[in-house]
């Protein structure tokens, strides 16, 4: 068991599939969200209620973000100290916490309310892709760089 | 097609774009962001089309209101794919990748002029019909199959670098 997981994590091709399962994993976790975004903006199924939109998604929201965390986990893994100590990194690791805590708490309740804000939809938007700002910045500061 | 390659990363936009540490990233996070905003309305409407997602909503209100949103994001996509490429136009050019991800890119636009008026023109009409026919499906599985190959072309460009050292030397000779 142990020596097939050596072979995994020694594999090349083990890295570029990790960061493949990350970025599908935000495109569909983070991209439903912000179709629930772009509703409380106005800019989509503006016949739609907020509350519906957000029940449907919710569960491939679920599978696109346990995708990104568990793919994460392993990137993280394959270098801790190269993105521990990384700047881009911590500045992700923070904003990532703003991102989950505005969407667990103002925008779910806002969305399953039904009491869509575009504020909120804008808040989220800019979250998510400073998110995704740092995350590729990684590989250009810090030790990386 | 080489020349052109590098007369066009040779001129100064380019070489500037190149040559900045954190212009060439910056564009590449624009790219990315595209994926994490955008890349949920294709889902969103391909698994409309499935029937496993947004029921409770017509299937044309689904494909025709997400669709200037997802144009702008594949503006957005498209532009900062030609400003990399211009900035690094030879590497591309030689990179295995990059032709995988051309290709899977027109058969995205072979898809569309496919499934236009056999599919997301008569949305209205499955809708009407209370089903979703097979070719529907079909478009929608083609859709996120052929995207999720564009999303791994993409990262696979990054891990070949081509010795562009050796390749002027070959081309001289």
């Amino acid at each position: 068991m142990f020596f097939q997981l050596e072979a995994i994590l020694e594999s090349p091709l083990t890295f570029p599939a990790l960061e493949c399962f990350h970025i599908a994993g935000f495109g569909l976790g983070v991209g439903t969200i912000a179709v629930v975004d772009f509703r409380m903006l106005g800019w989509a199924l503006p016949k739609a209620k907020v509350s519906d939109i957000a029940a449907s998604l919710s569960r491939w929201t679920t599978i696109g973000l346990t995708l990104v965390f568990l793919s994460a986990g392993g990137l993280f893994y394959s270098d801790p100290d190269l993105y521990y100590l990384n700047p881009s990194f911590q500045i992700k690791m923070t904003i990532l916490m703003f991102a989950l805590i505005f969407h667990f708490t103002v925008h779910q309740k806002r969305a399953f309310e039904d009491q869509p804000a575009k504020w909120v939809g804008a808040v989220s938007l800019l979250l998510w892709a400073s998110v995704t700002l740092c995350g590729i910045f990684i590989a250009f500061t810090g030790e990386a760089g | 097609m080489m020349d052109f390659a590098y007369w066009l990363q040779s001129t100064g936009f380019f070489t500037a774009l190149r040559q900045s540490w954190y212009v060439y990233p910056f564009i590449l996070s624009l790219h990315m962001i595209g994926i994490a905003l955008f890349g949920g309305l294709i889902v969103a409407t391909d698994l409309r089309l499935l029937g496993v997602a947004l029921t409770k909503h017509p299937a044309a209100e689904v494909v025709n209101s997400l669709r200037p949103i997802k144009h702008a994001g594949l503006t957005l996509m498209v532009l900062c794919g030609l400003l990399m490429f211009g900035s690094k136009a030879e590497e591309y050019l030689l990179n295995p990748w990059f032709h995988a991800k051309l290709t899977l890119l027109v058969l995205v636009g072979i898809h569309a002029l496919v499934f236009r008026k056999s599919v997301y023109a008569k949305a209205a009409e499955f809708d009407a019909a209370g089903t979703l026919p097979g070719n529907a499906k079909l478009a929608a599985t083609l859709s996120l199959i052929l995207w999720t190959g564009l999303l791994i072309c993409g990262r696979g460009i990054g891990y070949i670098n081509p010795d562009l050292d050796r390749v002027h030397a070959l081309l001289l000779r």
